[in-house]
């Protein structure tokens, strides 16, 4: 899909160039994340996709074209782009945001507007309460959102993202992380990826390309990365904790169903049984769900003793967090450190209850795999 | 000069604009008033407004007061008519030299001009002195008033001596000299005040096909150049010669007089009587002719007015 | 919607009536007979007239040549260039208005079109300066992401750039304004006309009311421009 030949770039009056004879290829629909400390030229290197930055030698194919004979305003186009700032336009509603790519390629109203309202719908933001307002009055999040949506609005075959999740908490980041995995899941674009962040770029990346002083190291898998770095830089970027880094890699519905675990509690269920799916339980609690399946909370064996009544319910005692199935068993491990549980209840993209992981099966998967 | 003149006005327009009269301006110096009546002791401040003919007459004040041994302080090109007839009437200008004709409209508030000199002079000397305690010294033969101006050039050709001429020229639709039209650059004071444009143009019933109002300074250079036709100015304006240009005769005798009298306070004339006797005969002494050829060695030549003050004073012997 | 109402237009209608107030007042009531002859419906109409096209004419052409030149100055290419003119009109604008009119009226006479040149180039400065400033603050990240997703130089300028500057340079012609007020006053100097006219005549003769009602007027005059302006940047500004 995007093929780098020989790539270089150096800047007027460096000395050194910034990105040095580069050979790389990002294969349809994968994301490949280029990572390296500051000044790596991982940057300058996505820029040169889209030709912000024109390559002083090599080439770049796109889908086999040679993109640096190509009009670059129609290549621009056809590539989403989402930088670090996020860039959104101040004077601009967030419709108009989203709108800009559309409203350059000319396309009638109503489906630059239906697109609007599907892409604000896919990032999470309501277009009836958001449409008409000015980034001023979003959250450092939903900017982000808006910023992905803009980038994907023109349903562009490849996408440039250049740290898209920088500027928001780790928190917030972890979850724009897992929603934008979702999504790509489902639109499977080719991206190009920068970050610094060598944990977001496990979790993040098909493949991971690490760059340093303007030359790529090691372009490989996040698993092959981490089993066999190509040399000490690679080894010490990726760090010493190796394992716990695993945990980046696998999503909890991948385990899930290795844990064995006991099921729920419907709020209905008499005080006896509930007593002894206690007693069975390897937590010593069960989890409490309504009728629709939906988390409703856990009762542990204090609660027994604290409270009186004749149905889990009566019993139940709310929780304060919970992982989607699609998050890592790094959020996983983030939230029970949190909540300062050993456990952490998983919920799927309905909201439905999915199971329980605890520290335990986490401390399995490190150990299966040394 | 034009530059240091339109400054000035410029202020003024700003603080008027701003505070409506609110302005004051001192003198860089605290003039203490003579307690005593040593004469030593007073200490003359000599005011001026900022045209090159009453910086030289401040001038002469200040070198002829000084020769006789009375101390002076410089305060001349302080502003326009208004402001340092106003400090002098607070008493931070002891001494400057007025235009009669000037008193008896803007400072005594008469509506009628006078156009017989000592007339005039007789009734602003008595009305200042009794109102304001101000006196007013000999005065000069020269009368500096309002003058209808052409080109010597284009008034020779066609004819045209007296402000009669001029009036006839344009009514009969003589065609006008440069530029074409029968206009008329003016200082904004002469086109409202009764012995001014409205006056002349009733009493020589005519009129001008336009007239252009800018700042007294720039009519002259603006006659020169062909923007108008015609221009007002004042009578012993050394750019008048030198520009070529010629003062109409005002037969009918319209202009009202403007002679010029050093304006004493009376306390310092009290305190040094001596100041009427040293500049008495230098009044009598300064007629038109000389009073122009001053006036041209500072705006042609280009000397200093204290330079020129003190040549003539000595040529004069008034002072060594 | 009422409240829109009455801020764009009771606002500058009251004020044009409190200058109609004040001519027809002191038109019929003047002092004495030097007010009467100045204050006439037709002079004071007269110098209405030329301070509007005093001001208005420089102002429109300040506005167009100083924005298109700022715009020129901020290209990548020009920026240096830019930059050193930024200074050089730092510098120009401390020289008071009065000594450019001087300036103006030595190189090329008297009048109402001198007055109205030497108005047009010292109202360009401020102009010139913000929209120079206004486009090259536009935060560098923004311009990256509109040239990103494939708008062309024309359309980050057109759709970015000016309006993201806009605020600032509405702020540079709020400045000229204030300057043109002040600056069209002094035209009467070199034969210019307007409210000076009123001002300086009224000065000359000691009449407050002449002096006050081509104060009052030019006054006025500058606070509907600036009013309406405002409003402009109030309803065209939605973001902040």
């Amino acid at each position: 899909m995007i093929k780098l030949e020989s790539v270089t770039k150096k800047f007027p009056g460096m000395k050194v160039p910034a990105v040095k004879d580069l050979n790389m290829e990002v294969n349809k629909g994968e994301v490949c994340v280029l990572v390296g400390p500051s000044g790596c030229g991982k940057t300058t290197t996505m820029k040169m996709i889209n030709r912000i930055h024109e390559p002083t030698g090599g080439k770049i194919l796109i889908d086999g074209e040679d993109a640096l004979k190509m009009n670059p305003i129609k290549l621009r186009l056809d590539i989403g782009y989402v930088i670090q700032e996020i860039g959104l336009f101040p004077h601009m509603t967030i419709e108009e945001n989203v709108a800009t790519v559309p409203n350059e390629k000319k396309w009638p109203k109503e489906q630059t507007d239906k697109k609007v309202d599907e892409m604000m719908t896919l990032v999470g933001l309501d277009p009836k309460i958001y449409r008409k307002r000015y980034p001023s009055a979003l959250s450092g999040g939903q900017r982000q959102r808006v910023g992905v949506a803009r980038a994907m609005v023109s349903d562009p075959p490849i996408m440039l993202m250049d740290e898209p999740f920088g500027a928001v908490d780790p928190i917030t980041r972890a979850r724009l992380q897992n929603e934008f995995l979702r999504i790509q899941e489902r639109i499977e674009k080719t991206i190009v990826f920068v970050t610094h962040d060598i944990d977001e770029a496990i979790k993040m990346g098909d493949t991971i390309a690490v760059m340093r002083e303007g030359e790529l190291i090691q372009h490989a898998t996040p698993s092959d990365l981490l089993s066999a770095p190509a040399d000490d830089f690679v080894a010490d970027l990726v760090g010493r904790n190796r394992s716990i880094k695993r945990l980046h890699l696998i999503r909890i519905r991948e385990i899930l169903d290795d844990v064995n675990r006991v099921k729920p509690a419907p709020e209905d269920m008499p005080l006896d049984e509930v007593k002894k799916r206690i007693e069975d339980s390897d937590i010593r609690s069960v989890i409490v769900v309504d009728r629709d399946n939906k988390l409703k909370g856990i009762i542990g064996v204090s609660d027994l003793k604290r409270k009186t009544g004749e149905v889990a319910a009566d019993y139940c005692q709310e929780v304060s967090d919970s992982v989607t199935d699609d998050a890592t068993l790094n959020d996983a491990l983030s939230v029970m450190l949190e909540m300062g549980e050993g456990y952490v209840a998983v919920v799927n993209e309905d909201d439905q209850y999915a199971g329980t992981i605890t520290l335990g099966d986490l401390l399995n998967v490190v150990k299966e795999d040394n | 000069m034009t530059m240091k003149r339109m400054l000035v006005m410029f202020l003024m327009v700003m603080l008027v604009a701003g505070s409506l009269f609110a302005m004051g301006c001192e003198p860089d110096e605290v003039v203490e008033e003579p307690v005593d009546e040593d004469p030593v002791d007073v200490e003359v401040v000599v005011g001026s407004k900022e045209f090159t003919e009453q910086l030289i007459l401040g001038q002469i004040a200040i070198l002829a007061l000084e020769h006789h041994g009375i101390p002076t302080v410089d305060e001349t090109g302080l502003g326009g008519t208004v402001v340092v007839r106003e400090a002098q009437e607070r008493g931070d200008v002891d001494l400057f030299w007025e235009y009669t004709g000037t008193a008896l409209i803007t400072h005594l508030g008469y509506d009628e001009a006078i156009t017989d000199p000592q007339e005039c002079y007789d009734l602003v000397a008595a009305e200042d002195l009794e109102r304001n305690g101000l006196v007013w010294l000999d005065y000069t033969p020269f009368n500096n008033t309002y003058t209808i101006m052409m080109r010597q050039a284009d008034a020779n050709e066609l004819g045209i001596a007296t402000l009669s001429d001029l009036a006839e020229a344009i009514n009969e639709g003589v065609e006008a000299p440069e530029p074409g039209e029968w206009t008329f650059a003016t200082d904004h004071e002469y086109t409202i005040r009764d012995d001014g444009y409205p006056g002349l143009q009733e009493l020589y019933a005519f009129e001008f096909a336009d007239v252009i109002t800018m700042d007294l300074g720039i009519t002259y250079g603006a006659l020169r150049d062909g923007d108008v036709a015609t221009a007002m100015g004042f009578a012993t304006d050394g750019r008048i010669a030198a520009f070529e240009l010629v003062n109409l005769e005002d037969d009918l005798n319209f202009h009202p007089v403007y002679n010029c009298s050093p304006v004493v306070r009376q306390e310092i004339l009290e305190a040094a009587p001596q100041i009427a006797d040293i500049l008495n005969p230098i009044a009598a002494a300064l007629d038109a002719e000389t009073m122009s050829s001053l006036n041209m060695q500072v705006d042609i030549d280009e000397y200093l007015p204290v330079e020129v003050a003190e040549q003539w004073l000595t040529e004069q012997g008034f002072i060594e | 919607m009422l409240q829109n109402l009455y801020k764009l237009i009771i606002v500058p209608l009251f004020l044009i009536i409190v200058g109609v107030v004040i001519v027809i007042y002191t038109v019929n009531n003047p002092t004495d007979g030097l007010v009467a002859r100045m204050l006439t419906y037709d002079n004071v109409l007269t110098a209405l007239q030329q301070h509007l096209m005093l001001m208005l004419v420089s102002m429109i052409g300040a506005i167009i040549v100083g924005v298109l030149v700022g715009i020129m100055l901020s290209r990548p290419s020009l920026y240096y260039v830019g930059r050193g003119v930024e200074n050089v009109v730092n510098v120009g604008q401390t020289i008071p208005s009065l000594a450019i009119l001087a300036l103006f009226f030595t190189w090329l006479g008297l009048g109402f079109r001198v007055a109205v040149f030497a108005l047009f180039l010292y109202s360009i400065l401020p102009i010139l300066r913000n929209t120079f400033a206004g486009i090259t603050s536009v935060d560098s990240s923004i311009v990256e992401s509109a040239k990103g997703m494939g708008l062309n130089q024309f359309r980050i300028l057109t759709r970015i750039e000016l309006p993201l500057a806009f605020p600032i340079i509405i702020a540079g012609i709020r400045t000229a304004i204030v300057i043109n007020v002040g600056a069209a006053t002094l035209a009467t100097f070199i034969g210019g006309g307007g409210f000076g006219d009123l001002i300086v005549t009224g000065l000359s003769v000691r009449r407050d009311m002449v002096i006050v009602t081509g104060a009052g007027l030019a006054a006025l005059t500058a606070i509907i421009l600036d009013y309406v302006i405002g409003q402009i940047e109030l309803r065209v500004v939605k973001w902040t």
